[in-house]
């Protein structure tokens, strides 16, 4: 009589266990879920800050940027003009290009951006003056 | 043969479960602990790369006004010697550019970095107007910072 009371505590204090244990691996799994998310996201956005320096200095340098864009896989965006697009895993790089014509030459502007599970990760322009060459 | 008895006793599974989950709680705070500052230290990078990036456009915008000031000097002097050149410029320059001899200098301030830009100023009979010499972003560490 006493050995059966003692196993129905014992199966009573099992059933107990699993349960907290469930309810404590529950909030557990999610703090590990946003932990990771949160680690992916980080890695995303030193990723795409390293890419996208790379980006905007051969772009500062580029004799024919568009060309240049083709070569590395960046595609032309649909309803943008001037703006090219290419899709890594993790995120997505836009360059969008700018011209703005002054007197003594032109101010040329490529925005490189950054896109991580919809959330904005950076915005670099970088901008190169090219001056006209005028006859004294 | 002695068969050896296991016996779990009450209190062990509760004990157990204790144990588990107060690592697993301890596990999972460090994790955390570690990706957020992951994510402040990417994003405070890619803060600082978006600033320093805009530093130089705003650098470049400034050569571009630079450059135009000194075509509309080329206009008015229509030829001219380089002093006539120099002292109509440093007459149309604006505050926040600095003409020192034919180079004309300025900076733009960034927390605890300076860009500072300079260019020579070519002259009026050259097809080219300016030059560069320096564009760099010095950084300025506050005394004492590295030691402990």
């Amino acid at each position: 009589m006493k050995q059966r009371s003692r196993a129905n505590a014992l199966l009573i204090e099992l059933v107990l266990v699993i349960f907290f244990f469930m309810l404590g691996s529950t909030v557990l799994v999610r703090l590990f879920a946003d932990a990771r998310h949160k680690t992916i996201q980080a890695r995303a956005t030193n990723e795409s800050i390293a890419v996208g320096q790379n980006i905007a200095e051969e772009l500062y340098a580029a004799g024919d940027p568009e060309g240049w864009l083709a070569a590395n896989g960046f595609t032309a965006a649909e309803g943008a003009e001037n703006t090219w697009t290419l899709a890594e895993k993790e995120y997505t790089l836009y360059v969008t290009e700018t011209i703005e014509e002054k007197k003594g030459g032109t101010l040329r502007t490529f925005t490189v951006s950054s896109i991580g599970e919809g959330k904005q990760l950076f915005t670099l322009p970088s901008t190169r003056y090219l001056p006209k060459e005028v006859s004294p | 043969m002695n068969k050896r008895k296991v016996a779990l006793g009450p209190g062990a599974a509760s004990l157990i479960l204790i144990v588990v989950v107060l690592s697993l709680a301890m596990l999972a705070m460090l994790m955390q602990i570690s990706s957020r500052n992951d994510v402040s230290l990417a994003s405070r990078s890619a803060e600082m790369t978006a600033r320093v990036y805009d530093l130089n456009a705003e650098a470049e915008r400034k050569l571009a006004f630079l450059d135009e000031t000194l075509l509309e000097c080329r206009e008015e002097l229509k030829g001219g010697d380089m002093q006539a050149y120099l002292d109509l410029l440093a007459a149309k320059l604006p505050a926040g550019y600095d003409l020192l001899d034919d180079e004309v200098t300025w900076m733009d301030p960034l927390e605890n970095r300076i860009m500072t830009c300079t260019v020579k100023i070519l002259p009026p009979d050259e097809k080219e107007r300016t030059e560069w010499i320096a564009h760099k972003l010095v950084v300025e560490e506050p005394e004492g910072d590295w030691e402990w």
